[in-house]
């Protein structure tokens, strides 16, 4: 087998201005690896020397530059189909939690309470639109990524559309999530609170810093988005 | 051939080279150089890019198997790209029957 010393530099290189998924990235590099490999044994066995294969092996597989930008489009979809992957379930656990609630907080104080002021009502039922919304595209775009693909479009291209979708799925989603947290803050403002359900009050205290965490996540996942779509 | 003329037709070379058989990365390199007669020359690292952009599409299924006792990433066509290929044979046929006409020498139609 040859030494894969130039190899090696020449991955090392590669592997360095990738950015995306640690799999996938480990997994492009292995299978290029592999061919580089190939290549450079092909080289040896008509005659070459083991660096001058390595070398006509590493000129043949292209500029580093080139390459990258190729293999960069491929992780931009990635990460970008990951974190979509990972907002639907965020969507839909956050939509469970605040039924569970909803039932608990109805259940024990039926009729007692004074109806929500409208204001709030609107803008609760613009966040679950929203939120519903962003669920809908993220399904079409993970369907609809396949047929990109059949149009010719590179992955470079197909990376920056999914990944631009994806980061604004992800502010609107955040920007929905602080609205209604501000809403339910000023409704608390003008009309005191009655005092809470316990049961509604633990699912508050177990949710109330995970969701902190999840939004944190998603800020910091847009702003992987746009390095990783941008290459 | 310039790899720039190629690029808008590897995926239709790739698809070919694919046709009836299970190969590794390297494997479909080779297979397209010694189809051409060596005269398809663009930088193989575009080739495993383009791969995933394949399968992406569902044109292709890969998996990882044991080659010649090393572990390899192997490519197969899936049904939906048996149809593809059998499409941009057509529109090959078609585009080259077509330059032909013109750019092949033979006499022009007399005009009725």
């Amino acid at each position: 087998m040859a030494r894969p010393s130039v190899i090696d530099g020449y991955l090392s290189e590669l592997g360095s201005r990738l950015r995306g998924p640690a799999p996938v990235r480990a997994d492009l590099l292995s299978e290029a690896r592999d061919g580089l490999v190939d290549a450079a044994e092909g080289y040896q066995a008509a005659g070459l020397s083991e660096p001058a294969a390595q070398r006509r092996a590493v000129a043949d597989f292209g500029p580093v530059a080139v390459v990258a930008r190729e293999y960069q489009g491929e992780l931009a979809v990635a990460h970008a189909v990951r974190t979509l992957r990972v907002l639907l379930l965020v969507i839909a656990l956050g939509d469970l939690v605040w039924l569970v609630d909803r039932f608990v907080w109805s259940t024990a104080r039926s009729g007692t309470d004074a109806p929500a002021p409208g204001w709030y009502l609107v803008a609760a039922q613009a966040g679950d639109m929203t939120a519903a919304a962003i669920a809908l595209g993220v399904v079409a775009v993970l369907v609809g990524s396949r047929w990109l693909y059949r149009t010719g479009m590179s992955s470079v291209v197909v990376g920056r559309l999914v990944g631009a979708f994806t980061v604004g799925a992800l502010g609107t989603y955040v920007f929905c999530v602080l609205t209604l947290v501000v809403a339910t803050a000023l409704r608390d403002l003008v009309e005191p609170a009655q005092p809470v359900p316990v049961v509604s009050a633990g699912v508050a205290a177990a949710a109330g810093p995970g969701a902190v965490v999840v939004v944190a996540w998603l800020v910091v996942q847009t702003r992987r988005c746009l390095d990783v779509a941008s290459g | 051939m310039k790899s720039d003329v190629l690029r808008g037709h590897l995926d239709g070379l790739l698809l070919a080279t694919l046709d009836g058989c299970q190969l590794h990365g390297y494997a479909i390199i080779e297979a397209l150089q010694v189809r051409s007669g060596g005269a398809l020359d663009l930088p193989t690292g575009t080739v495993y890019p383009a791969l995933r952009r394949l399968e992406h599409a569902g044109y292709v299924h890969s998996e990882w198997s044991t080659v010649s006792g090393r572990q390899r990433r192997t490519y197969r066509l899936t049904r939906a790209g048996q149809r593809a290929l059998a499409q941009e044979r057509m529109a090959w046929r078609e585009f080259t029957s077509a330059i032909e006409g013109v750019l092949g020498g033979g006499t022009w139609p007399v005009r009725a």
